[in-house]
């Protein structure tokens, strides 16, 4: 059962790196997050990651270090990575062909495109049994989710972008805020249990939002609502943290390791 | 005596048609209603989400007169613009968790609500209003119908005062006031068979049974799933993101209502004033014209209702009112001919609101169209997945709707 609730609470990690990703995801938007180099740079750095982590639990299993916890710790982390490794190779080859995909990588098939199948290949630390496998199914699920919430954050980029219609002829009394103001700016009331009594609104988060996953309470911009305000304390870092953050620790190409650093201050909302 | 008898004949007429104005189905409601709020701050195991589906636009009047520049574009803006701005009254209650307008069914809605747009001509408004909840129970379904006074068209402002506030405050003490009847049992249970309906549109397999189900179309919980139950858990997660997306056309939603908020609020206030022209104008019409027609009427009947000796001494008096009756009769014509600049302006308005407010149903209608398809695609794959772990933790094959990643059929149908 304890070990059920643990990985349980990994998952929820996962959702906040997943929210962390997409985090990440609207910056690179900002900055070409579409571009073949931009592309292949991330890719390369989150193999790298990947390469390195794979060495270290390996010799950790040699030397009978690793306890089963970390074991499904490294599976989540290392599913995710091959994941986003999929997601940015089927963004590159759909944008520059499969050629692009050379020299990277990418899980491709005998005709160098792509495979359709799971994300890369999860190495086999060892004998994988049903609950590994649940595990890579309910890793792809939360990748899933994850890029769902990435496309509710363009929604929520788009709808933040809305220009509000200028008014017309005034015919309305006093119609005080012009008529014209966004959804996001009056307190959201449906996204909360929050009311509005004697003129105040109340804004916490929803109910539903809350309640509706432990690990996946809605902010307006449907990332989880405590992401931004949390420290680069070493403190707090979930599993997920705490492996990029070994990750750039351990990594000595400068550039890469940068890149690490990078996603991992992203990653803690910084 | 005869020409009294004949005059007090038209006279009656006139009154009757001038006080023939055809009454509003349904109750008509208060004035002034005041919004009923909760004596304390709800805590968060008092409070259910209502979800409001866009409400039916209903049919526009047969008659051609009461269908005069009324459009099925208007209908439909308005049909979106009502619940929202019903959902910014229901969220200032305080009574309320979280309240959201949908765009179709609910599978996992708490407090459903659903209206029709029995009429509007923006002066009047009857919407007919049923609330139901998870467990399929009806609350309440009921007419209200409300007139505007041109008064409550001014000092409006966006999500707190329509000029039909009165409308959706009382739909919203109706609401409060079924809620405050509810037991906290009662609200536990509607929290859980809308989970429970939830999770069995996403995994079926999986959570089969928990709910059970009367003759008369009753839900109720048969066991509950164990509080930290993984599938329920992921089913909690999807929700979450359905919630999310649902927030996001909500959004968009919100800009629609607030991009028509001015448009539709000149439209009716202008259509209002137009309207009540015309009908004054109208009303003024066919009294001229009555008594016209009562006073020539009159003048004939003295002449030749009477003695010989009083239709002579009447003379005087029935060329008169021949003439009073015939300037009656063409001043009646003159204020009709009036009047029809009017129905002109309020068709005019109607066909510029029109306009105005089609793209915009386009727009947002074409936003949710697009969100919800997505989004559809993306919980195929999630039952997918979610039916492939459940076979794999359990070792048990699919039974429920096996082979198909849409969702399943409604085994609870919503009534």
């Amino acid at each position: 059962m304890l070990k059920d609730r643990r990985f349980q609470l990994h998952v929820a990690a996962w959702v906040w790196w997943c929210a962390g990703l997409l985090c990440c995801s609207a910056v690179f938007g900002a900055v070409g997050r579409s571009s073949p180099q931009f592309l292949r740079q991330t890719i390369v750095t989150l193999h790298r990651a990947r390469v390195n982590i794979v060495d270290k639990q390996l010799k950790e299993e040699k030397q009978s270090l690793s306890r089963e916890i970390d074991r499904k710790d490294f599976q989540l982390f290392l599913s995710y990575l091959d994941g986003r490794i999929y997601y940015y190779c089927d963004q590159l080859e759909k944008n520059e062909g499969r050629d692009s995909l050379a020299d990277l990588p990418c899980p491709v098939g005998g005709d160098g495109s792509l495979a359709e199948s799971e994300y890369g290949s999860v190495p086999e630390i060892s004998d994988r049994g049903e609950g590994e496998q649940v595990g890579d199914i309910e890793n792809g699920f939360t990748a899933s989710l994850g890029e769902f919430d990435d496309m509710l954050l363009k929604e929520q980029e788009q709808i933040a972008a809305h220009v509000p219609r200028e008014r017309g002829e005034s015919g309305g009394g006093s119609d005080t805020d012009g008529g014209g103001k966004r959804s996001g700016d009056n307190g959201k009331g449906g996204k909360g249990k929050g009311s509005e009594k004697n003129g105040e609104k109340n804004n916490s988060t929803g109910k539903s939002a809350a309640q509706g996953s432990g690990s996946s309470g809605t902010s307006q911009t449907g990332l989880p609502p405590t992401r931004g305000n949390r420290d680069l304390s070493r403190n707090d870092d979930d599993i997920v943290a705490k492996q990029l953050r070994e990750a750039a620790e351990q990594e000595t190409d400068p550039e890469v390791k940068a890149k690490l650093w990078e996603e991992y201050r992203k990653y803690k909302g910084k | 005596m005869r020409l009294f008898f004949y005059n007090g004949i038209g006279g009656i007429l006139i009154l009757f048609i001038l006080s023939g104005c055809a009454g509003l189905p349904g109750n008509q409601v208060g004035e002034q209603v005041a919004p009923m709020v909760p004596g304390h701050e709800l805590v968060d195991s008092e409070l259910l989400n209502v979800s409001i589906r866009i409400f039916h636009p209903g049919e526009l009047p047969q008659n051609p007169d009461e269908r005069r520049g009324l459009s099925p574009e208007i209908r439909e803006a308005e049909s979106r613009f009502a619940p929202i701005h019903l959902k910014h009254t229901l969220q200032r209650t305080g009574y309320w968790g979280a309240v959201r307008v949908v765009p179709g069914d609910d599978v996992g809605a708490e407090v459903y609500v659903r209206g029709k747009i029995e009429l509007s001509d923006g002066e009047s408004a009857v919407l007919n209003v049923e609330v139901t909840d998870a467990r399929n129970v009806l609350w309440f379904r009921r007419l209200y119908a409300e007139t505007a006074r041109s008064e409550e068209y001014y000092n409006t402002e966006p999500e707190r005062k329509d000029a039909f506030q009165d409308l959706f405050n009382t739909i919203a003490n109706d609401l409060a006031q079924y809620r405050n009847s509810l037991s906290r049992l009662d609200i536990e249970e509607i929290r859980n068979v809308a989970a429970i309906r939830y999770g069995y549109s996403m995994a079926p397999d999986a959570l089969d049974n928990y709910l059970g189900m009367t003759g008369d179309g009753r839900v109720f919980v048969q066991r509950l799933p164990s509080r930290d139950d993984p599938m329920m858990e992921r089913v909690e997660m999807v929700k979450a993101r359905d919630d999310m997306l649902v927030d996001a056309i909500n959004d968009y939603y919100d800009i629609y209502y607030h991009d028509l908020w001015q448009p539709y609020l000149n439209w009716r206030k202008f259509r209002q004033e137009e309207v009540s022209t015309l009908r004054k104008l109208e009303r003024q019409a066919l009294a001229k014209q009555l008594i016209g027609i009562t006073s020539i009427v009159g003048a004939i009947a003295l002449g030749i209702g009477g003695n010989y000796e009083t239709a002579v001494r009447t003379q005087p008096l029935q060329q008169l009112m021949i003439a009073g009756g015939s300037y009656s009769l063409y001043s009646g014509f003159q204020t009709r001919e009036e009047s029809r600049i009017n129905k002109d302006a309020i068709e005019e308005l109607d066909t510029s609101f029109s306009a105005e407010a089609e793209p915009l149903v386009i727009e947002v209608d074409g936003k949710t169209i697009r969100l919800t398809g997505s989004a559809e695609q993306q919980y195929s794959k999630w039952r997918s997945m979610l039916k492939q772990i459940y076979a794999r933790e359990t070792g048990l094959l699919p039974t429920v709707d096996s082979g198909s990643t849409s969702a399943p059929a409604a085994k609870y149908p919503q009534p």
